[in-house]
């Protein structure tokens, strides 16, 4: 992908939040579909107590992308799980790996993901120090997942928040106002 | 790391609902770790008598084959600690019956504090034999006795009292402090020797007169009258209404702070050092737990109960249960209630007024049958204050604890000669803890309803003051026989004469959808053993958005259980037997999946990831996460994680 598309996506990604801000949920502009290229509409940036996917990079020579998992202003998390529903017949979720955003003492931060059988599951998190959790600031990146696209078309990439959730060092829930996905084309 | 203090606010944080919760709250009972470490190890403290010296007695009678046809029908006492040279100066007179023709010999185990002097009550001394090795005495009686004939025998003595710590427990149930004395079940009051729990029990009561220097408070086990000041000192005097074998008295400073039963009987707390902000608390407290164990055993027989604080000599998680008064290590009394470990010993010695009190073990080889009873009744009043998951955790960690550290070989039945191990850890868990889980076990067989109703006619029919019945095994079997209409003879011969576990590996399935949801179970027993064991399991399945689980019972058709259960809204986690109703393990076919909701997902792996490092044992590494131990060795590890992520995205299913 060039600079310049990048650009048009965040712009797209921007006015795909005023959207939602006014009520809608659901992306329908499906207009970053040029040339041949897939692309990722996100629903975010989110605001301070959301996560929020985001494009990182994407390899159509090997027909993978990557997403960042961020997160603001969220207290106390020691670790983040996330399911997401997709068209399977679109894209795979392959991997996950960890960001700095989970990071600190003397905690490693592990990760992992992969399909399950509506889309992906995958969990990012503290490990080897039970007693301590870390504040997360403004656009922190918990970690990122890495899809592959399987087949052509358009699907929602949507969290099911009833098992996505951001958790303490007592595994307690920490509250997310919003978990937000983004629409993934591939043609 | 996390101080005790905060660990306790943690364990009260996970009685409040949770706004927000993951899925079931999968940690809390990681969160009640800890403490549930420290209740165990202060209830394997608990001792209510020295077990090897009434078993060094008893070695000694079955050697003589000997039989003591007496009975002790009054015993009075009067003793007068002396703190500075560490002596008691005491004389015990005591009236015995013969139980049969031509008595002419009385034993009682009996360790003086100094040289004994024994006579008939008028000066004329009588012959004995002192055994200091066992701690016997055997006295000629004057004069073979009729059956039915009484005549005294009187115990001087002046010395130093044996208050060495037990070598079972490490409990010493005596010490003169500076200004504080105790004296718990003194081996220096002769009691009855007997070759068996049978003839063990005596009918006498006991009158108590003990002399202190003025200014002291004094508690025992026998009923207040009053107290006189003589040229001896200050004397408090007590009489006994029931009979009594474990005379205690304490005498100190003690601040009291009282209460009540709902009838009306007095609740004391007496404290002599440390802080008093919590003796209300504590009286309010026991008379709470009076009135529990009156409404599902039976009524509150003795006219008051005494909660005393005694010194760090018992050990810390120390206490003793004898009847109408109870005496702690200093610790408990002084903790804030909010604490669950105070709590926990309070209500385990407060049920020794039932079991081993009103209700006499009358089973040498079943000690269960008291200290199991009396475990079983503190995780009854702990569920009454508690949240619920506090004490199912407290059971499953008995179990998981006993499963961890004793070797399938070394298990003994619990009612036998073999349990009198020399095994404190083995005695303990198999004693008190699986004692405890098999009166769970019989609650859950039989309902709440039909086992407090059995458990009542027990008390009635067993109830030593009004029948002089002691209970045993078979004893209670029938009682619960007939209350209950079922043959508990396989129950009994598994759990109590037996040894071993169930293992059960679950699946599960969830289908439907909607308000035409489904959640299917096969549970089966996969132990390595051919017991087949046929209670009923139960299910917990969390529907919807209902924050607490449904509950399904569950039956057995020999090895397998296999249930469809309907729900009206998608189930989203599934649970066996998430209450410890059974001393057993239960493992989920799906490894990896940590809380139940048959997936294999994220939040298993952040869960599985906190839990890596702990280790079941270990004081420090509490995140032990007992439903992320797949394989059951006793650390949440690399290994269980490796189940985790093999099994990563995966549902459970059944393949018939
Ligand atoms: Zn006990």
């Amino acid at each position: 992908m060039t600079e310049r598309a990048r650009k048009v996506l965040v712009l797209l990604a921007s006015a795909a939040l005023v959207a939602c801000m006014t009520g809608c949920y659901h992306v329908e502009d499906k207009s970053a579909d040029a040339g041949g290229a897939f692309g990722f509409e996100a629903e975010g940036p989110g605001k301070a107590g959301d996560v929020w996917l985001e494009l990182e990079s994407e390899s159509p020579a090997a027909r993978t992308f990557t997403l960042k998992v961020l997160a603001s202003g969220l207290k106390q998390v020691y670790g983040a799980a996330g399911r997401l529903v997709f068209d399977t017949k679109v894209c795979a979720l392959r991997s996950a790996a960890p960001g700095d955003a989970l990071e600190g003492g003397k905690a490693q931060v592990i990760a992992k993901g992969g399909p399950n059988a509506e889309g992906g599951v995958f969990g990012i998190s503290r490990s080897g120090d039970f007693e301590t959790s870390v504040d997360l600031g403004s656009g922190a990146v918990v970690g990122t997942l890495t899809f592959e696209i399987v087949g052509s078309g358009t699907t929602d990439i949507a969290f099911v928040p009833e098992r996505s959730h951001a958790v303490t060092h007592t595994l307690e829930s920490v509250a997310v106002a919003h978990w937000l996905g983004g629409t993934l084309n591939a043609p | 790391m996390l101080t005790w203090p905060a660990l306790l606010a943690a364990l009260l944080a996970s009685g409040a609902a949770d706004a927000d919760k993951p899925l079931i709250d999968p940690l809390a009972e990681a969160r009640v770790r800890v403490s549930a470490f420290e209740a165990a190890k202060s209830l394997r403290a608990d001792a209510e008598r020295s077990r090897l010296m009434r078993s060094a007695a008893l070695a000694r009678l079955r050697a003589l084959t000997a039989q003591n046809p007496i009975d002790i029908v009054h015993t009075d006492i009067k003793v007068a600690p002396d703190v500075p040279s560490q002596t008691v100066a005491a004389t015990i007179t005591l009236r015995i019956a013969a139980l049969e023709e031509g008595v002419s010999e009385a034993l009682f185990t009996f360790v003086p504090a100094g040289e004994p002097a024994v006579d008939d009550g008028q000066g004329n001394p009588l012959d004995f034999v002192l055994d200091a090795d066992y701690g016997m005495i055997s006295v000629a009686l004057p004069a073979p006795l009729a059956a039915g004939e009484e005549t005294t025998v009187r115990f001087s003595m002046q010395g130093a009292p044996d208050c060495s710590p037990d070598p079972y427990f490490g409990m010493a149930f005596c010490a003169m402090e500076a200004n504080f004395v105790f004296f718990i079940t003194p081996m220096w009051v002769p009691m009855k020797a007997a070759y068996d729990y049978k003839d063990f029990y005596t009918s006498g009561k006991v009158d108590l007169d003990v002399v202190t220097r003025p200014g002291n408070v004094t508690v025992s086990t026998s009923d207040y009258v009053n107290r006189e000041s003589t040229s001896e000192g200050m004397v408090h005097h007590f009489k006994g209404r029931f009979a009594a074998d474990g005379v205690s008295f304490a005498y100190g400073p003690f601040d009291i702070f009282e209460s009540e039963t709902k009838d009306g009987k007095p609740v004391k707390a007496y404290i002599h050092t440390g802080t008093t902000a919590y003796g209300q608390k504590w009286a309010d407290i026991a008379a709470d737990i009076i009135d529990l164990f009156s409404a599902r055993f039976s009524p509150y027989l003795y006219d008051k109960q005494d909660v005393v604080q005694t010194g760090d000599e018992l050990g810390i998680g120390g206490a003793v249960g004898p009847q109408s008064a109870t005496f702690y290590y200093a610790g408990a009394l002084n903790a804030d209630p909010a604490g669950v470990m105070s709590e926990s010993v309070f209500s385990h010695e407060i049920g020794h007024s039932w079991w081993g009190n009103m209700i006499r073990n009358g089973d040498t080889w079943s000690p269960w049958l008291s200290e199991g009873f009396a475990e079983y009744s503190s995780r009854l009043y702990g569920y009454e204050v508690w949240p619920a998951r506090n004490q199912n955790y407290l059971y499953e960690y008995y179990f998981r604890y006993f499963a961890l550290t004793v070797p399938p070989g070394n298990e003994v039945p619990i009612t036998g000669e073999k349990i009198y191990t020399d095994d404190l850890n083995l005695y303990s868990l198999l004693t008190y803890d699986k004692g405890a889980h098999v009166v769970r076990m019989l609650e859950w067989l039989l309902g709440d309803e039909v086992f407090f109703a059995g458990l009542s006619k027990l008390a009635e029919d067993y109830g030593w003051e009004k029948t002089r019945a002691v209970m045993d095994v078979p004893a209670l079997a029938a009682e619960l026989k007939q209350m209950s209409g079922l043959d508990l003879a396989p129950f009994f011969d598994q759990w109590v004469y037996g040894t071993g576990y169930p293992v059960y590996r679950f699946a599960a399935e969830f289908g439907g959808e909607g308000e035409k949801s489904t959640a299917r179970v096969r549970i089966e027993q996969i132990q390595d053993s051919d017991t087949v064991y046929d209670l009923p399991i139960e299910v917990e399945v969390w529907v919807g958005e209902e924050e607490e689980p449904r509950r399904f019972r569950v039956e057995f058709d020999g090895r397998i259980a296999d249930a469809t259960l309907a729900l009206d809204a998608p189930p989203r986690a599934l649970k066996v037997d998430k209450a410890a109703w059974i001393w057993g393990d239960k493992l989920p076919a799906l490894a990896g999946d940590v809380d139940g909701s048959n997936e294999v997902d994220g939040l298993d792996f952040v869960y599985a990831a906190w839990a890596m490092g702990g280790d079941f044992t270990s004081e420090t590494a509490y995140n032990y996460y007992g439903d992320a131990d797949f394989n059951r060795d006793g650390k949440t590890d690399a290994d269980d994680m490796a189940e985790v992520t093999k099994n990563f995205g995966e549902k459970g299913t059944i393949n018939d």
